[in-house]
């Protein structure tokens, strides 16, 4: 009874209520179209609030704006003017459209700043003292620092945008540069005072750096996207190498670099200064070094310094960077070729660590695709690599501890039942390095440093090609190197160092001796029985130190002489080298500089073509001479073109003698010019253009002077990089290259004893096939994604899907002709990420 | 070698090419030796009457064709000619066998209206251990013996097998005075359809009775059938050479 009444009393007492809210409360007006203020210069800096009250009419236009609570700096008159703008679903009242006032709080987010920071050098040595001073896109300084002890200075808090960076030292030219710094990025930067020009690895201007020589960016965002985002390189910075002045296109994919006419074997790449064997991953996709880890890429196409010896060809300098230590950072990139992780930041009292990896991903498909034409794949390519940094800095010392190492497997079952029935079994390779580096440099003053470099490791190569040819290589290798830079006096400079190489190699080999593989078309047609075969099983030593010293001299203020002589000993060979070089640069006005050098070079035997069995005990090293002259033009802080022209005469080329034995008897001639155009970064576009012309030939004994097996008359390469914005960019590369060389088969004859016909060729090296075009095309798009990125890209190799014959084959009777043809269009989708 | 950098470059991919197991020409496949005193000898003896038989097979019989032929003997200068002889129809060149360690063999073959073969042949000369040839292939065909009556076949592909003994591959004694074992080259060819391949090979180190197979695929049938004739040669890479020659009568 009493819930009823109490059920009854409510009812009455609602009755009233239930017709007041009968009348529905009206429904605020909603926005629909917001427009954004333009933010005044001034203020783009600022967080800031602007209080509005806006009366919207009844049909969603805005009637009437007033400032209710002001922000000034002209952001409240920009707010108002864009509130007027804004369009709104209206209130309604009971369904029915009706006027309303809201209040609008319009917020001013400004965009997470930029830090520039940045190192100046002086040669090697931190330039401290400096002043450096950047101002903003309106000529306003921003700020003014001078660099501390170790060269550095740092702006933390600028608002993104281009700003110009000046600095100078007494006796030097002074720094001016244009930086981009981006929102809630760190732009890292390098410069060196131009007078740093002596320093010894730089020597003849012929060198190509990827970077300017005056001035080694490291930007963060800018160096490493470059050598990262050239199309058709997947990212490859090793193969951004391929479309620079003086370097040839490996044929057929051949992961090989081809330096000025020179034999692959002649050129040598270096990890700061300690020499790598094998430079790419299977068929020369990837190279083993990550371009996230990469700092500086010097290409020394030819004359380059003492610091470098046993290459008769070009020099590949790698240098890694330092990991940041700002902050932790990583990343993630996978595609249909490989995938790779990295991760690197501070771990206190002046260390910072930096690890990547990366691991083939070519290999899940490679099989199902490959096909069985005379071959099965027993072994899909499996290649990784991996790379552990780790550096302490402090005013004078930087000492860095880095461990990195390449394996590559690979195996396929080959079937006789087609073309040479001596190809068959087993077809296997593995290779694989490790080794850890210890880079120690120690300013003693300004005016001295030693750079001390001490690497050691394992290396190893195994091939084995069915029951004919077996080999095994297991092999400790150390490579030290010790070097002092001096400065008595401003214009004087000298530089001394150590360099040592050792190999301690268990070698196992069953096969053929090593014959004379270039311009010696008859020895692909022989069936390897048929060859001269050995067999081996013995510990092989290489101890090749060096000494060289290096005199930079510069008697008047635009002009600078280069002089130095390097001193080798081949252990293994009983045998002394003497190399004097010689180089000059000349400043001419403000931006044009001409060059000249002059130099002598040698190089010991390939790997196994000196050991008693193998190949021939007696043999000595190669040499070459190097002359080249040049002149660049600096056309604007970011564009310069220049032009050189080079010889090399090569003497004591290792070739077949009578018997077949390999003998120093051979000779080389190598003449060329290259023009190089490069615009920097540094804006929305940038990228390079390059164009070498040259003859390269060789002859034996008693013949004539014929071309050289990788002769490529003319390397036409240009590369573009777009910045489009909102996350985009864009590149291309296109390529126009001379035909690979071949050797024109006359005739055949039926071996009765093998069944099979044995060609007959013509003048080696006579036959050239068609202009290799090619057309490579790169496109990402990044997102934002808190205060990391994650990026799509499209890196289409060969877009038009270009025909090129790589080759000339025949039929099993020499009769009819055909051609061997290059990757067709190779897409590589991927996604990255990046924190 | 060249087949190998060919299978790195095919990673693109290549013209095709006519197979060399398939007979569209005539053809010289075997040239052997048959010493007049034992014919299963593949090496005369110094002194022995000789004939050099070749073995020409093409898509159909073979038409008149003439020939030359040169032997010499073979030392470290070169080789010094001691017989030139030509003649028309097969070629069959007879000699005596000199006083030497190698001869070598150069004969030109003009099939008439086809192109002509030069044809190379090194051949040793019995001075201390024989040679002897392998004993010709016996073949089998899915299963069956192959006898030389023409065999029935439908249009799906067929296994052709060769039974191999351990003495078609003798022990011997290399030029450094190792001793060795002859590896057998078998080479198949067709007049029509499609070998897997031409060659297979058995190793020295592979068991006695070794068989080894191929797959024969028929071509586009006629509508009265096809016969397909095929030829399998057996080597022992040092002069040593049997063949067989078998047919095919093959139908929808």
């Amino acid at each position: 009874v009493k819930a009823a009444w109490l059920l009854g009393a409510a009812l009455w007492a609602a009755a009233p209520l239930a017709d007041v809210y009968a009348q529905q409360p009206p429904t605020p007006p909603a926005l629909t179209g917001f427009v954004p203020a333009e933010v005044p210069v001034d203020a783009a800096h600022l967080d800031a609030r602007v209080g509005l009250i806006l009366t919207v009419g009844a049909d969603g236009v805005v009637t009437d704006v007033v400032v209710d609570a002001p922000a000034g700096h002209g952001l409240d008159e920009a707010a108002a003017a864009a509130a007027r703008r804004f369009t709104f679903a209206p209130a309604t009242q009971n369904g029915v459209p009706v006027a309303a006032r809201i209040r609008y709080d319009y917020v001013f987010r400004a965009p997470p700043a930029g830090r520039l920071e940045g190192t100046v050098l002086d040669g090697e040595a931190p330039a401290s003292g400096v002043e450096v001073i950047v101002t903003d896109g309106g000529g306003r300084e921003v700020g003014r620092r001078v660099t501390d002890e170790a060269g550095g200075f740092s702006l933390p808090d600028l608002p993104p945008g281009s700003y110009r960076v000046r600095a100078g030292a007494p006796g030097a030219p002074p720094i001016d540069a244009l930086e981009e710094v981006r929102a809630g990025e760190a732009t890292g930067v390098t410069y060196r005072l131009a007078r740093a020009a002596a320093e010894p690895e730089r020597g003849f201007g012929a060198t190509a750096r990827v970077a300017a020589p005056e001035r080694e960016v490291t930007r963060r965002s800018i160096d490493r996207e470059e050598l990262a985002t050239t199309a058709g390189t997947r990212g490859d910075a090793l193969r951004t190498l391929e479309l620079l002045p003086g370097v040839a296109r490996p044929p057929g994919g051949l992961g090989v670099i081809l330096v000025r006419g020179s034999a692959p074997e002649d050129s040598q790449l270096f990890v700061d200064g300690a020499q790598v064997l094998r430079v790419y991953h299977f068929g020369g996709l990837t190279s083993f070094a990550p371009a996230r880890l990469i700092e500086r890429l010097d290409l020394f196409p030819g004359s380059f310094s003492v610091r470098y010896g046993r290459a008769t060809g070009g020099v590949i300098e790698v240098r890694f960077r330092d990991p940041l230590d700002d902050a932790f950072h990583a990343a993630a990139d996978a595609n249909l070729i490989d995938a790779a992780g990295f991760v690197e930041g501070p771990l206190g009292r002046g260390w910072s660590l930096a690890a990547g990896f990366r691991r083939s991903t070519i290999d899940l498909w490679f099989a199902s695709v490959a096909g069985d034409d005379g071959a099965e794949v027993t072994a899909a390519p499996v290649y990784l690599d991996y790379q552990l940094l780790l550096t302490h800095r402090s005013a004078r010392d930087k000492v860095r501890l880095q461990i990195y190492g390449s394996d590559d497997r690979f195996g396929l079952l080959l079937d006789p039942a087609n073309g040479d029935p001596s190809v068959r079994g087993d077809l296997s390779q593995a290779t694989d390095f490790h080794r850890a580096q210890l880079v120690w440099k120690h300013s003693y003053s300004d005016a001295a440093e030693h750079e001390l470099t001490a690497t050691a490791g394992t290396f190893g190569f195994d091939f084995g090609l069915g029951p004919e040819l077996q080999q095994d290589i297991r092999a400790v290798d150390v490579f030290a190197r010790a070097e002092w830079r001096l400065r008595p006096a401003p214009a004087l400079r000298f530089t001394a160092g150590l360099d040592v190489m050792l190999q301690i190699g268990d070698v196992q080999y069953s096969g053929p001796r090593i014959q004379q593989m270039e311009g010696n078309p008859d020895l692909r047609d022989d069936e390897l029985g048929d060859l001269p075969m050995t067999s081996i099983d013995e510990r092989v030593t290489l101890f090749r130190p060096a000494l060289y010293l290096e005199a930079a001299l510069r008697p008047v203020p635009r002009l600078e002489v280069t002089g130095g002589a390097r001193v080798d000993l081949y252990g293994e060979l009983e045998t002394v080298t003497f190399d004097p070089r010689l180089s000059a640069k000349l400043r001419v006005g403000s931006s044009t500089t001409l060059k000249a050098a002059l130099g002598r070079f040698s190089q010991p035997p390939d790997y196994g073509e000196s050991i008693d069995g193998l190949g021939n005990p007696a043999l000595g090293p190669e040499h070459a001479l190097h002359a080249s002259v040049g002149v660049e033009q600096q056309l604007g802080p970011r564009a310069s073109v220049g032009l050189e022209l080079y010889g090399k005469s090569l003497s004591s080329v290792i070739t077949a003698g009578d018997d077949g034995l390999l003998v120093n008897a051979g000779e080389g001639r190598i003449v060329g010019a290259e023009i190089a155009g490069r615009l920097q970064p540094g804006g929305p576009l940038s990228g390079f253009l390059s164009y070498s012309l040259s003859r390269s030939e060789r002859r034996e004994p008693g013949g004539d002077w014929r071309l050289f097996d990788f002769d490529q008359t003319h390397v036409l390469s240009a590369s573009l990089a777009w910045k489009i914005g909102r996350g985009w960019s864009a590149g291309a590369t296109g390529r126009l290259v001379s035909g690979n060389l071949g050797t024109p088969v006359t005739g055949s004859v039926y071996d009765a004893n093998r069944d099979r016909y044995i060609p007959m060729y013509g003048a080696t090296n006579s036959m050239r096939e068609p202009l290799f075009t090619q057309l490579d095309v790169r496109i990402e798009k990044a997102w934002r994604i808190g205060r990391g990125h994650i990026a799509a890209y499209l890196d289409l190799q060969n877009a038009t899907n270009a025909k090129n014959e790589e080759a000339t084959i025949y039929s099993y009777d020499y009769r009819t002709r055909g051609s061997v043809y290059g990757l067709p269009i190779l897409p590589a989708v991927g996604v990255r990420g990046e924190l | 070698v060249r087949s190998l950098l060919v299978l790195f470059l095919a990673a693109g991919c290549a013209d095709d090419l006519p197979e060399g197991s398939l007979l569209e020409r005539t053809r010289v496949l075997a040239v052997s030796a048959r010493p007049a005193g034992d014919a299963t000898r593949a090496w005369p003896r110094p002194g022995e009457e000789t004939a050099l038989t070749f073995l020409l097979a093409g898509p159909a019989d073979l038409p008149p064709m003439s020939w030359a032929a040169t032997l010499c003997v073979k030392d470290a200068q070169g080789c010094a000619p001691f017989l030139s002889t030509q003649g028309s129809g097969r070629p069959e060149v007879r000699f005596v066998a000199p006083e030497a360690d190698r001869l070598v063999l150069v004969a030109q073959v003009v099939p008439d209206g086809e192109p002509e073969t030069v044809v190379a042949m090194e051949l040793g000369v019995e001075r201390q251990a024989a040679n002897h040839h392998p004993r010709a292939p016996e073949l089998s065909l899915a299963g069956r013996p192959w006898g030389e009556a023409c065999e029935p076949v439908g249009a799906a592909p067929v296994e052709i097998a060769v039974a191999t003994l351990g003495d078609d591959r003798e022990p011997f004694i290399d030029g450094d005075g190792a001793a060795q074992r002859e590896t057998l080259r078998l080479s198949f060819f067709a007049t029509a359809g499609e070998l897997e391949g031409q060659f297979r090979v058995v190793e020295p180190t592979d068991p006695d009775d070794k068989i080894v197979s191929m797959t024969w695929t028929p071509p586009e049938m006629p509508d009265g059938g096809l016969e397909v004739r095929f030829t399998v040669v057996a080597r022992d890479l040092r002069g040593g050479v049997a063949w067989t020659q078998r047919a095919l009568c093959a139908s929808k």
